[in-house]
């Protein structure tokens, strides 16, 4: 995709294959879904056609609970992305409680307070043009 | 695979171009042609190698001489018998050596010049306006770039080691002094730890002299065997090992710094090579961003996780202070950014002790390691 294209939010969303369509469908209606393994248990994140442990293809989709912690966090001061021309903003890794990680937005305040290792919960925020993005905040919030 | 004496592979030549003057030049109205750039290199390898291009008979092309077929008609070589171009991350440095060294101790081809050209200045590349394709969900929450990438990880390291920023002012503090002895150096002015936390934050908690430069320039590094080599005029230095190994996720950031991987490039070149990394003279480490250095260090070995600070102070990483300094050139964050590249020319330099005042005397083994999704490390020996 050509950078001049990209200034809607919605222009970032990735051009969905069958096998992702659940998880991209799940967040515009604000549900953060992740694969797990009918075969093995495993739960995985980004998707894949089959489940990367043992590669069965009895790979179904289920909401992730919502709970997880911050593993790191950073602050952009450079605006890369024409959908995001405002910073300073600032984005946390964070681990779901399935396990993998997953980055998603950060409010300015809690970037400062919250410490690496805090408890997480996942949320959902409408951007400029209507595009859900994750937003994690403290669990007690 | 033969292994016979005549095909241990060398570095036979080693070419670039003046990336202060190119840096100066502000105000080209142009983008500065990728092939005329590699050329420049090329020729500059020829003739510090004393072959003739007919003597090159294998061409890997490398980032921004996107197509070998006009590279090599540009150059009039017609028919070479390895052949082929690699995209343009940087883990790809490491990997264009090894192509060229595989096929030469094979017997697939006898001299290689592998070419590597970026006008990512004039072409204003900044590195994260596209996205990662690899990483859609992390775009959509506007993280990109490899520079966020990294720094995350770092944020991180700080937290399980109780580390600061400060370990990152002294390594670049360290590099800009070596690019003030390297005379086509970008940057040469010399910085203060107030210089460094005085900059401003490109993606906290990096600042803007843990990041790379923006540079145009180029490289040309010719391999073939070490027999041929000792006929050439240049001393021999030769690949005495080299490993590769992947560390495939699917975002760039690694949970472990890339530490397992690293253990095992480490691994493999003290096997090959039949030392230990403490008799090595100087390393040039991939430092697209400054905490690569402090990783790398801990991932190698040269000391525990989460020492790199230590080790600094200790062992060190400055010339004159160090028994094995690190990025002697100034690297990607002082000399020039040509992605690993100028590591490994560095390496080579380093070995012939043709670097004025930044040598490090009595230079013998020169180690070049980076750290990125597919992990690469040579050591290099002067016969
Ligand atoms: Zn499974």
């Amino acid at each position: 995709m050509e950078e001049s294209m990209r200034e809607n939010v919605a222009s970032l969303l990735p051009v969905v294959t069958e096998y992702e369509a659940p998880f991209w469908n799940g967040l515009q209606d604000g549900k953060l879904m992740v694969q797990e393994c009918k075969s093995c248990g495993h739960k995985q994140f980004p998707p894949s056609p089959v489940c990367t442990e043992c590669l069965s293809e009895k790979v179904e989709w289920v909401e992730a609970s919502g709970k997880a912690s911050l593993w790191s966090k950073v602050e952009f001061n450079k605006a890369y992305l024409k959908p995001y021309p405002d910073v300073p903003y600032a984005v946390a890794v964070a681990r779901l409680e399935e396990g993998p990680l997953v980055e998603g937005r950060f409010s300015a305040e809690n970037y400062k307070k919250v410490p690496i290792d805090a408890e997480l919960k996942v949320t959902f925020v409408d951007t400029q043009d209507g595009t859900k993005i994750v937003e994690f905040v403290p669990v007690n919030d | 695979m033969q292994t016979n004496e005549s095909r241990r592979v060398a570095v036979v030549g080693v070419g670039d171009v003046d990336y202060g003057k190119y840096y100066r030049q502000r105000d080209l109205h142009y983008v500065r042609d990728p092939y005329a750039l590699g050329i420049e290199a090329f020729k500059n390898a020829l003739e510090d190698s004393g072959l003739t291009k007919d003597d090159i008979d294998g061409v890997i092309c490398v980032r921004d001489i996107k197509q070998y077929d006009q590279f090599c008609y540009r150059i009039g070589i017609d028919k070479p018998r390895l052949v082929n171009g690699l995209e343009s991350s940087g883990r790809q440095s490491g990997l264009a050596l090894q192509y060229a060294a595989m096929a030469i101790a094979t017997g697939m081809a006898n001299t290689v010049a592998v070419v590597y050209s970026n006008n990512g200045r004039t072409a204003k590349y900044n590195y994260g306006s596209t996205g990662d394709a690899g990483d859609p969900f992390g775009i959509l929450h506007g993280m990109t770039s490899p520079g966020a990438q990294v720094g995350a990880m770092f944020a991180r390291y700080c937290h399980d080691y109780n580390a600061s920023e400060e370990v990152l002012a002294k390594i670049a503090i360290s590099q800009r002094y070596h690019a003030s002895m390297t005379p086509n150096a970008v940057f040469k002015k010399l910085l203060t730890m107030d210089d460094y936390m005085g900059a401003k934050y490109i993606t906290e908690p990096l600042r803007l002299f843990d990041y790379c430069l923006i540079n145009d320039g180029a490289v040309c590094i010719i391999l073939s065997s070490v027999e041929r080599a000792k006929d050439l005029k240049k001393p021999v230095v030769e690949m005495i090992a080299t490993s590769a190994c992947g560390d495939m996720k699917s975002m760039y950031m690694k949970e472990d710094f890339f530490y397992g991987a690293l253990q095992k490039i480490s691994a493999d070149l003290q096997g090959q090579a039949g030392i230990k990394l403490t008799d090595i003279d100087n390393m040039q480490i991939y430092d697209n961003f400054t905490p690569t250095v402090v990783f790398s260090l801990e991932g190698l070995g040269l000391c525990g996780r989460g020492e790199a600070s230590q080790y600094i102070d200790e062992v060190g990483i400055t010339l004159g202070q160090s028994v094995r300094p690190v990025n002697t050139s100034g690297g990607h964050i002082s000399e020039t950014y040509m992605q690993g590249f100028n590591h490994q020319v560095e390496c080579v330099r380093q070995l012939r002790h043709e670097c004025g005042e930044r040598q490090v005397k009595d230079s013998k083994l020169s180690l070049y390691v980076c750290a990125a999704p597919i992990l690469t490390g040579h050591i290099f020996a002067r016969l």
